[in-house]
């Protein structure tokens, strides 16, 4: 071959571990701030998430009141015990809608100039997570001013433990779904598939009803959502051991692995394509 | 490899530029079983406005993919400036930037503040916005910079999408049919855009364009253009020698029946052929056989008559038989081979 006869005595330009280091940076703050400023765009869009979970809260709570035993809560009462789970179902949806945008966003060419640029894959992901996460918190936020009311004891509340476990849970979902939406070509199709494989993990997970001896006992082990259960009920509650079926150090082991793993999914289905 | 592609004549080559900044050697790319992209050799120059001119599926997107370092091929590689490619290589992604076929734009943000993300993506410093507002003034879109990009034109979204693309200070842009879907007013718009900004900056930092593009007139502007045919290389060549290699006027009949019309005129001896339903009499002269070819069309039925100069299109069909249009597959959009 001929061709580079004529090439230029000009190199590749040379790289240092600083300019890495910035890109890795620039591409993680990038996609972070986006979905920051898309919240800032669409507020009603987000806050709708938080009300979901109030009414579904409120409706089961005072649908079911009282007429369920619970053992080991202080009272009984189902608006109490629901809370961590509607907790969970806000974590849910906003990973679910936030992650929709990934498939819009591979249509729309948006991400396709983002793989084209020097930073990584993993910044990208992890730039998408911090976006996702950040959203959340602020409408935990929110969602907490109604604790007072499900009996929550906000002094003995372990703050660091609940903000801990939202992240860890978070994280672990937003990174499960973008690893499926980077796959789909469809919203409709990641719809249909959250529905049927997330929804049931929530059913599953110990927001609805508490852990049950035999084979549940053993579902719920396997399922993230019920460790992410787990830890916040923990956390907002921690005399309420019986409600779960592992302890705190147990649960938050379990989201680790959770979220470690559904990440490296993540990265495998973006270098893929 | 399809029968068809593999007995075409091997068309001859230009030479390769002396300046090669971006070298792409023997690439094959499989979509599956199927062969997209096939031994496909090309050396671009610097500074080059390079076309890739081809029909749709006949693999320019997926060769701009692979020089983007999106998808890895099956075998072959790139050099840039003499430096083998590994994929993906950041020092290769730090020099280049890609307009792809949709904008690459977050439509319910501001314009300012998708530069601002691509700024940051990119890690620019801080004097991206100087060089994002000469771009903006550049396009005539500065004050529109805090509107929703969904507020702004089909040609529009384009030029803030160039802009987004020409903000990293690229050497090489690649362009995936840039210009798709516009009106003829926003292409030339669009053209014009970049025209400008690489005169400007040509001192500084000359910025190499491959361009993917199934128009004709996209192909033109070209210095130097690749044919591409179901996934090969046709020839790579200048488009005043292509187009020198057809005749250099075209007259286009449209009738009920242009089979019956293409044999009335054969008593006149030139090279015809009907495509889309369409019969094309090239000749040296539209307007002196003008007269000749209406009267002796005249008796078929004549719907429409068109004299035209000779396009990067009639080359395309004069080396691959079929018409540049056509999406691959299509065999009805063919010539039916009835030349004289």
């Amino acid at each position: 071959m001929t061709q580079l006869e004529g090439v230029q005595p000009e190199v590749m330009p040379t790289t240092t571990p600083q300019r890495t280091l910035a890109e890795e940076w620039g591409m993680l703050c990038a996609l972070w701030r986006r979905d920051l400023l898309r919240l800032r765009k669409e507020p009603s869009r987000w806050l709708g998430l938080v009300l979901q979970p109030i009414v579904f809260w409120l409706m089961l709570g005072f649908g079911f009141g009282s007429s369920i035993s619970l053992p080991g809560t202080t009272d009984g009462h189902y608006l109490h015990f629901f809370f961590p789970g509607a907790l969970v179902m806000l974590v849910l949806f906003t990973s679910i809608f936030a992650t929709m945008s990934v498939i819009e966003d591979r249509q729309s060419g948006f991400l396709q100039a983002v793989l084209c640029a020097p930073g990584s894959r993993a910044s990208m992901i992890g730039g998408k997570l911090l976006g996702v996460v950040s959203v959340t918190l602020i409408q935990v936020m929110l969602f907490l001013i109604g604790a007072p009311f499900a009996g929550v004891e906000l002094a003995s509340v372990n703050w660091l433990s609940l903000f801990g476990a939202i992240v860890l849970l978070s994280s672990g979902l937003t990174a499960a779904n973008f690893a499926i939406a980077w796959r789909l070509n469809s919203t409709q199709a990641y719809h249909a598939l959250m529905s049927i494989a997330l929804l049931p993990l929530w059913v599953m997970s110990g927001a609805l009803f508490p852990p049950r001896a035999g084979w549940l006992h053993t579902a719920m082990l396997a399922n993230p959502l019920a460790h992410g259960t787990a830890a916040i009920r923990l956390s907002l509650a921690p005399e309420t051991t019986t409600l779960t079926p592992l302890g705190l150090g147990a649960s938050f082991l379990w989201l680790g692995v959770f979220g470690a793993v559904a990440f490296v999914f993540a990265l495998r289905a973006t270098r893929r394509s | 490899m399809n029968d068809r592609t593999a007995n075409l004549p091997t068309a001859p080559r230009d030479a390769d530029p002396r300046n090669v900044l971006l070298a792409i050697e023997k690439v094959t790319f499989r979509h599956g079983a199927r062969v997209a992209i096939e031994d496909v050799e090309i050396a671009i120059g610097e500074d080059e406005l390079f076309g890739l001119l081809g029909p749709n599926g006949s693999g320019k997107s997926t060769l701009l993919s692979l020089c983007a370092g999106l998808q890895r091929p099956a075998s072959g590689g790139f050099r840039y400036r003499g430096v083998a490619l590994t994929s993906p290589d950041r020092r290769w992604r730090r020099e280049l930037s890609v307009v792809f076929q949709r904008p690459s734009l977050d439509e319910r943000l501001t314009i300012w503040e998708n530069l601002g993300l691509h700024a940051q993506i990119h890690a620019l410093p801080g004097s991206w916005r100087e060089r994002a507002r000469e771009l903006l003034q550049l396009g005539a879109l500065l004050e529109r910079r805090d509107e929703a990009v969904s507020t702004l034109s089909g040609g529009m979204k384009r030029k803030v999408d160039l802009a987004r693309a020409l903000l990293s200070n690229p050497r090489l842009l690649l362009l995936d049919e840039p210009t798709s879907g516009l009106d003829e007013r926003s292409y030339r718009a669009f053209w014009e855009y970049l025209r400008s900004w690489r005169t400007a900056t040509r001192a500084e930092a000359p910025i190499t364009v491959i361009v993917a593009t199934h128009r004709s007139d996209e192909a033109e502007q070209c210095d130097r253009l690749a044919i591409l045919d179901r996934g090969r290389v046709i020839t790579v060549s200048r488009p005043s020698t292509l187009k020198s290699r057809v005749a250099p006027d075209r007259i286009v009949l449209r009738a009920a029946k242009p089979n019956e019309l293409a044999e009335a005129l054969a008593p006149l001896a030139l090279p015809h052929s009907v495509i889309d339903g369409a019969l094309h009499v090239e000749c040296d002269d539209g307007q002196r056989w003008l007269p000749q070819v209406v009267e002796v069309a005249a008796p078929c039925g004549i719907r429409a008559i068109e004299v035209r100069s000779a396009t990067l299109g009639d080359v395309f069909v004069a080396l691959t038989g079929h018409a540049l249009e056509a999406t691959l597959g299509d065999e009805t959009a063919g010539a039916n081979g009835g030349r004289a």
